[in-house]
């Protein structure tokens, strides 16, 4: 059966390597849920988007809650249950925390920076108008309920034309960030797959730029490399049902295994993928559906036949499963290294 | 009447013999013959070049010989399509073009997040990577530089560029306008576009380019044209010289035929009925790939010029 293997020591490594790099590290735990068993270990927080995921926490205290819709109870509870960590991304949920909390809390406002990419157009994007949350920054810094006070924003991780933080952050909040504690960047930091390598030493050089210009003012960079972490800490670990005229079924499928493979054409590499030469195999998910293919061309060092492995790499961000044909949800494995060496750059 | 003469090869045989042969051997060897002459002649009776051609050029190794060109003086204007800039910039920034095949498995090499222009293959990272710079750049000038022309923006490009290969250095640092009409036709337009919703009072004026575009060579006494493929490239270095009575040389080097009535397709001699080139112009259109036709030309006008004292290369 199927199933996906997560290294602790890849991992770690993973989360170390982001670290040395900002000043608090958060997990966004919706990225991968399972990883959390491994950086819980660690001094990382852990960012949570829904009541469900809260349940399968626990550790409260290094919760930051992204709130987007809960109503007044669910709000009393996340704070009775000691959540002191909360992102909100519009007014309305704004004042309701605040109206909300007797004690004070740690607030982070959600901030609509000036889009860098075309590509954003057709989706909404979150967040308070930066010209807004400015002025909200100055009306909550005086507010007896807010203890640390920073703002968040995020880019798009797979997009290296997103990276110009400094100069998006100084034009947006420059005005503000002599009331702010904390500047959170969140949509995470980007891994490579087959049909994406984006150049990190840029990306990391941006960061340290970023945390430099921040600490200079006072200010603290908290990073959410979600999917710098978790992609390249999971295999996923697929057997070969049948081999015919270069197409492979395995025993996964997009729908259960990798979602991404359709929704934002991440293709994932392939142990033992060698460019151009090689055998040349169709990778199928096991459904008859036409879009069930994780693979459409990847030339492998070997041959394949019923009862080989196939390894794809960099498969731990959104692995999520679907219900769809009934597909069982595949389980992760933890071990504490894997038996060959990934480079996730 | 001149005859036929087999063209064999001979020990230590330059380009300049090469393309003396194939004067004799007819066909488009003799027009490609001729289109050499041509290109001695406009630099050698001292016209202004315009020098135009297609995205494709810039994807081939034929950017660096353009580069080159403008470093030697022999083209005083360049037009392109923005495809050209983006990957002339590409290449001054390290990216590596592949070549590949063109009979491809195109889905397979979607996959690969590559995208194919004949038998050359780019990356979809080096369209990232440009963006990066592209942003940022704008970001840079905005301040200082609002609304500009195209060839202005261009300059501001070329200037920060550190590539001897790269035709918008070498323009930028020796002042040949570099026109792209059609600077929205890729995705310098994208970047464009968004750098205005930042900023909605930045723009680049292409009708304020066509301006300079038409005053750039009017009081010249000679201008010259040579048109590598067809298009918005093509048609404005032609359109650049009607007002001011058609070019004195013409040489097109394209792939496509006349008898589509396309601007790629159309010949010297079409453009003479507009008025575009001059009736006694020295003209000549032949028919084949730039690629291999275009070296032949301009290595034979460079041994020439070189030859007859015209011409100095260290």
């Amino acid at each position: 059966m199927a199933r996906f293997i997560l290294s602790r020591r890849v991992a770690l490594k993973q989360y170390h390597m982001a670290r040395e790099h900002c000043d608090a590290l958060a997990y966004s735990y919706k990225t991968n849920p399972v990883l959390w068993e491994v950086l819980r270990e660690t001094d990382s927080l852990v960012g949570v988007s829904s009541m469900g995921s809260m349940e399968r926490i626990g550790e409260t205290d290094r919760v930051i809650y992204y709130l987007q819709g809960e109503r007044r109870d669910e709000v009393k509870s996340l704070l009775g249950s000691g959540v002191r960590w909360f992102i909100v991304d519009n007014e309305p949920e704004l004042r309701n925390l605040l109206a909300s909390c007797d004690e004070r809390i740690n607030l982070l406002l959600r901030v609509k920076m000036r889009e860098h990419t075309i590509y954003t157009g057709k989706h909404f994007v979150y967040g308070i108008d930066w010209r807004r949350a400015g002025e909200l920054v100055r009306e909550v810094r005086g507010s007896p309920k807010v203890e640390q006070l920073g703002i968040h924003f995020h880019r798009k991780t797979q997009n290296v034309g997103e990276w110009s933080l400094t100069e998006d952050v100084s034009e947006a909040l420059g005005d503000v960030l002599d009331l702010i504690d904390w500047v959170n960047m969140g949509g995470g930091i980007p891994v490579s797959y087959a049909n994406s390598k984006p150049d990190l030493n840029t990306v990391f050089r941006e960061i340290d730029e970023l945390r430099d210009y921040l600490n200079a003012r006072g200010v603290k960079l908290m990073m959410e490399p979600g999917r710098f972490i978790a992609a390249p800490s999971v295999i996923l670990e697929a057997e070969v049902l049948n081999v015919y005229e270069g197409n492979v079924i395995l025993d996964c499928s997009i729908f259960n295994a990798y979602m991404d493979t359709y929704l934002l054409n991440i293709r994932l590499p392939v142990l033992g993928e060698v460019e151009g030469r090689g055998h040349r195999y169709l990778l199928k998910g096991r459904s008859p559906d036409s879009l069930d293919i994780l693979r459409y061309s990847v030339y492998l060092d070997r041959e394949l036949k019923p009862g080989d492995k196939v390894i794809f790499l960099n498969a731990g961000a959104y692995n999520f499963h679907t219900e769809f044909n009934d597909m069982p949800k595949l389980r992760t494995e933890i071990v504490e290294d894997f038996p060959f060496e990934v480079n996730a750059q | 009447m001149e005859y036929v003469k087999d063209v064999v090869w001979r020990r230590k045989m330059s380009v300049r013999d090469l393309v003396e042969a194939l004067g004799s051997v007819g066909f488009q060897a003799t027009e490609l013959h001729k289109a050499a002459k041509i290109m001695v002649k406009m630099k050698s009776e001292g016209a202004k070049v315009i020098l135009t051609f297609t995205s494709n050029m810039g994807t081939s190794g034929l950017r660096g010989l353009f580069a080159q060109l403008v470093k030697l003086g022999l083209v005083d204007v360049l037009i392109t399509t923005a495809g050209a800039l983006e990957e002339d910039v590409m290449k001054a920034l390290g990216e590596r073009f592949y070549i590949h095949r063109f009979s491809a498995d195109d889905i397979e090499l979607h996959e690969l997040g590559m995208n194919r222009v004949g038998n050359v293959l780019i990356s979809n990272d080096s369209y990232a990577r440009f963006e990066a710079f592209i942003t940022r750049l704008i970001e840079e000038i905005y301040p200082s530089k609002r609304s500009l022309t195209v060839s202005e923006f261009l300059r501001e490009v070329g200037l920060r560029l550190n590539d001897e290969n790269s035709f918008l250095y070498q323009a930028a640092r020796r002042e040949v306008p570099v026109f792209c009409p059609a600077i929205t036709d890729g995705a310098l337009g994208f970047h464009l576009f968004m750098a205005r919703e930042r900023h909605p009072d930045f723009g680049v004026d292409v009708v304020g380019d066509f301006g300079r575009m038409i005053l750039t060579l009017s009081q010249e006494d000679r201008k010259g044209v040579i048109a590598l493929g067809g298009g918005v490239s093509k048609h404005h270095a032609i359109l650049m010289t009607l007002l001011s009575g058609g070019a004195d040389y013409a040489i097109y080097i394209t792939t496509s035929t006349q008898f589509s009535g396309s601007m790629s397709g159309a010949t010297t001699s079409e453009a003479k009925s507009w008025g575009k080139i001059k009736d006694d112009s020295d003209s000549v259109t032949v028919i084949g790939d730039a690629t291999i036709l275009f070296p032949l030309v301009a290595f034979y006008a460079i041994e020439e010029l070189v030859e007859r004292g015209l011409l100095k290369v260290s």
